[in-house]
């Protein structure tokens, strides 16, 4: 038969349309990060390659049922039949895309797109099509059609037909991109085709992370890491909208290693956060001015009070900043406006209004939206000493104390995490087996400052704890015995940041935190048993994040020599500051990161620029 | 001419309080929702005390005031216990005061709020808006804590904290510790008689 077996043509769109939907929709999306690192030439041949693949594999499904139901006579009898499909899939799946592009005014169907899909489309329905050989339609029920050629005595048992093959495909397919994005599996497998499909477009030369296991896939950081941070700072007190600054204002961007960006717009010196007035831009003009204008640049960071974090991709990142530093830059022309007398204020509402009827004309209305996060110092009121228990006489002394920096809230999951600084210091403990080392350092003894992170839910309950040390100078020895659990770091000789995080997710967890957090005074001890030593308590943690949790190390390169305490800004591990707090002005940068996975050390890919 | 005249009238005419007029202070996104504390000043019998050039309190006669310990920088402290205190030393009113501050009073008393959250010795944790004289920014924290002593024993104790901020950024946290249930000691009524320079 000849004809166009109409049949077979729709089983053919619905198989192409659902494997399109499933490649480029659910699965290629969730892969993006890798097809990145693959540079735009292997990202272009690799989705090329998927497609063509898709309708080959269409265009013999579609010439292998005809063949069942009506026998072809020759390979180009179901051409037709497969072009058919091909074309009213490719018309469907245009149709869809230029509707989609009008719905969220992005750039339309062009002769390029239509031409290349029309070649793919067609080319690869009717090359698989070609794939089929001739052969009679099958079975008795087909024998008594006078269009049909007779079928074969014999039955063609135990074979998987290409109908079937197709199916399960897509099957295959679907169930695969269902795995990769939404359960926990979903990691190892994403990791383990990302690893695939590195070795094979780079031929086995490329940067390429090995394959992983299932335990080793529970290790991987699912956090993004801080890759860049810039800030653009201005000495000066201003208002704007979400962010009051008296002493003067930063915006700090900061890109993630899932391409997405965190912009911070936080003040330095008697900050608020303030809310628009209707809705809308709010500007208000404090009189005081410190300065003129400061650009800082690296890694140092000002001591910043608090702020607001936005989570936005890299289009709205622009228009963000650009909005935040607008309003900073302009409200600081006013603040120089209204110091003047009798002269600034009534410049004051003329330039105001100016600035409006700009913003009118020139289209200018953005409104950014709501914060995803809030954070601020907790400054003297989590002070050790703003407690009862801190002057009352006769009260009982607790054997550590920890300061509180600050609490960041999600605004979105009510979640807050509070940080705290604690100073750890003691030596491995004999059972831990350390040895003589060369060098003469027979044990790691000393003190090192760590942050500890604690997340509680709306309830208060802890959900999550982590813990960050700086291994570097005279603190390397013992951070790296807390947080690795050996005297050396081999991937970080210079340095390196260590951060070790467990989710509270049982009993045991949940006893291993609690005793980190009454052995560094973060909360109180019960009134049974004393609380454990800080070191030991720390050790613990640690070691639960190397065997269920996640352990990253991150090398850094500093100009101090000294033990340093808390790298605040953006996250370099799963512990975020957002540059909220104070740390040295040492410059810190960072490099290569590797992650725990159970056994030993992997790179950390993703956490890469 | 006239139209130039006018318009510098109209601008040295203005007080700022239209919610178009730039000076105007929108809400702050930190600052205490709710019912206004009752708390309110009122001045104090005794003798007035100086806390650096900040402000003054007016404490009983018989009062002993020792330097505090802060552990912020730049924070300094005063403990000023009561001549009724009991074994404990309470009532007690602790003032720290930090210069030109980083964090305004809503954003540090936010986030200490917070902080109370995971403390299991603090309980009936509020934190509530007030008015007080010469402060931009002022707010209320009251609560319970329990104190472990070195018998073992505990005791509970209340405190009111007040927050003021003055116009040139210094923040002071005034905290009134008094025996649980006492809603008028002496520690209170000091708190209530403090001024801000």
């Amino acid at each position: 038969m000849n004809q166009i077996d109409v049949r077979a043509a729709v089983v053919g769109v619905l198989v192409a349309l659902g494997g399109y939907l499933v490649s480029f929709v659910m699965v290629a999306p969730a892969l993006a990060g890798s097809l990145l690192a693959l540079g735009d030439v292997g990202t272009a041949i690799v989705l090329t390659l998927v497609q063509l693949g898709l309708l080959v594999l269409v265009g013999a499904l579609v010439a292998s049922r005809q063949r069942r139901r009506f026998g072809l006579d020759t390979r180009t009898a179901a051409v037709r039949t497969a072009l058919t499909a091909g074309a009213v899939g490719l018309t469907i799946v245009l149709v869809l895309g230029a509707a989609a592009a009008a719905a969220t005014s992005a750039p339309g169907l062009t002769p390029g797109i239509l031409l290349t899909n029309a070649v793919v489309w067609l080319g690869g329905t009717a090359l698989g099509s070609l794939l089929v050989a001739p052969g009679p339609a099958r079975g008795p029920a087909y024998a008594d059609r006078s269009t049909r050629i007779p079928a074969r005595a014999d039955r063609e048992a135990g074979e998987a037909t290409l109908e079937h093959l197709g199916v399960t495909v897509v099957a295959v397919l679907l169930i695969t991109a269902l795995l990769a994005v939404m359960t926990p599996a979903g990691r190892w497998l994403t990791d383990n085709i990302k690893a695939g499909l590195c070795q094979i477009v780079t031929l086995g030369q490329g940067p390429c992370e090995a394959p992983i296991s299932l335990q080793a896939a529970s290790h991987k950081p699912t956090d993004p890491c801080v890759l860049s941070t810039s800030n653009d700072v201005r000495q000066a007190s201003v208002q704007v909208t979400f962010i009051s600054v008296k002493g003067g204002g930063t915006i700090r961007v900061e890109e993630l290693s899932d391409r997405t960006f965190r912009v911070s717009a936080e003040g330095n010196g008697g900050v608020g956060v303030t809310e628009g007035l209707g809705g809308g831009v709010s500007l208000t003009i404090n009189d005081s001015i410190h300065g003129g204008e400061a650009q800082l640049q690296g890694a140092a960071y000002l001591e910043a009070a608090g702020g607001a974090t936005w989570k936005v991709n890299a289009q709205e990142k622009d228009k963000l900043v650009n909005y935040l530093k607008d309003e900073r830059n302009w409200a600081t022309v006013q603040a120089g406006l209204s110091s003047t007398p009798v002269v600034g204020p009534a410049a004051t509402g003329v330039t105001w209004a100016g600035k409006e009827l700009w913003n009118w004309l020139t289209g200018n209305d953005y409104t950014p939206p709501q914060p995803d996060e809030l954070y601020a110092q907790a400054g003297i009121g989590a002070d050790g000493s703003a407690s009862a228990a801190s002057i009352a006489q006769g009260a009982s002394v607790s054997a550590a104390a920890s300061t509180a920096l600050g609490s960041r809230v999600n605004i979105k999951t009510g979640q807050t995490t509070l940080y705290y600084a604690t100073t750890v210091s003691g030596a491995a403990a004999a059972t831990q087996g350390y040895g003589p080392v060369e060098g003469g350092i027979a044990q790691a003894e000393g003190q090192v400052k760590v942050l500890v992170a604690v997340t509680i839910d709306t309830e208060g309950n802890p959900v999550k704890v982590a813990t960050q040390g700086l291994a570097v100078g005279n603190a390397k020895a013992t951070a790296n015995s807390l947080f690795l659990g050996e005297l050396a770091n081999e991937r970080a000789s210079g340095g390196a940041l260590l951060n070790a995080s467990v989710e509270i997710t049982g009993p045991e967890t949940q006893r291993i935190a609690l005793d980190l957090l009454q052995a560094t005074g973060i909360t109180q001890a019960g009134p049974v048993g004393q609380a454990r030593s800080a070191y030991d308590a720390l050790s613990t943690f640690t070691a639960a994040a190397r065997d269920r949790g996640i352990l990253t190390s991150q090398a850094v390169q500093t100009d101090s020599d000294t033990a340093f305490g808390i790298q605040a800004g953006g996250a370099i591990g799963p512990v975020a500051l957002g540059g909220s707090f104070k740390n040295s002005t040492d410059t810190v940068t960072s490099g290569e990161a590797s992650y725990f996975d159970g056994t030993g050390w992997r790179p950390w890919t993703d956490c890469a620029a | 001419m006239s139209v130039a005249v006018a318009v510098l009238v109209l601008g040295a005419c203005s007080d700022g309080s239209s919610t178009t007029d730039p000076s105007a202070s929108p809400v702050s996104s930190m600052a205490p929702v709710g019912t206004a504390s009752d708390l309110t000043p009122q001045a104090g019998t005794g003798d007035e005390e100086s806390f650096g050039d900040v402000g003054t309190v007016t404490v009983p006669e018989g009062t002993t005031a020792t330097p505090g310990t802060p552990t912020t920088a730049g924070a300094e402290q005063i403990v000023y216990r009561m001549p009724d205190g009991d074994a404990q030393g309470f009532p007690a009113l602790q003032i720290t005061w930090q210069p030109d501050a980083p964090a305004g009073v809503y954003e540090q008393s936010w986030s200490t709020e917070n902080t109370k959250k995971v403390d299991t010795t603090v309980s009936d944790y509020v934190r509530s808006p007030v008015e007080w004289p010469g402060s931009d920014a002022s707010v209320v924290s009251t609560w319970t804590e329990e104190v472990a002593l070195q018998t073992g024993d505990s005791v509970d104790v209340d405190a009111t904290a007040l927050w003021l901020q003055s116009p040139d950024g210094t923040v002071v946290l005034a905290i009134a510790f008094s025996p649980a249930g006492d809603a008028d000691s002496s520690s209170i009524e000091a708190l209530r008689s403090i001024t801000l320079s």
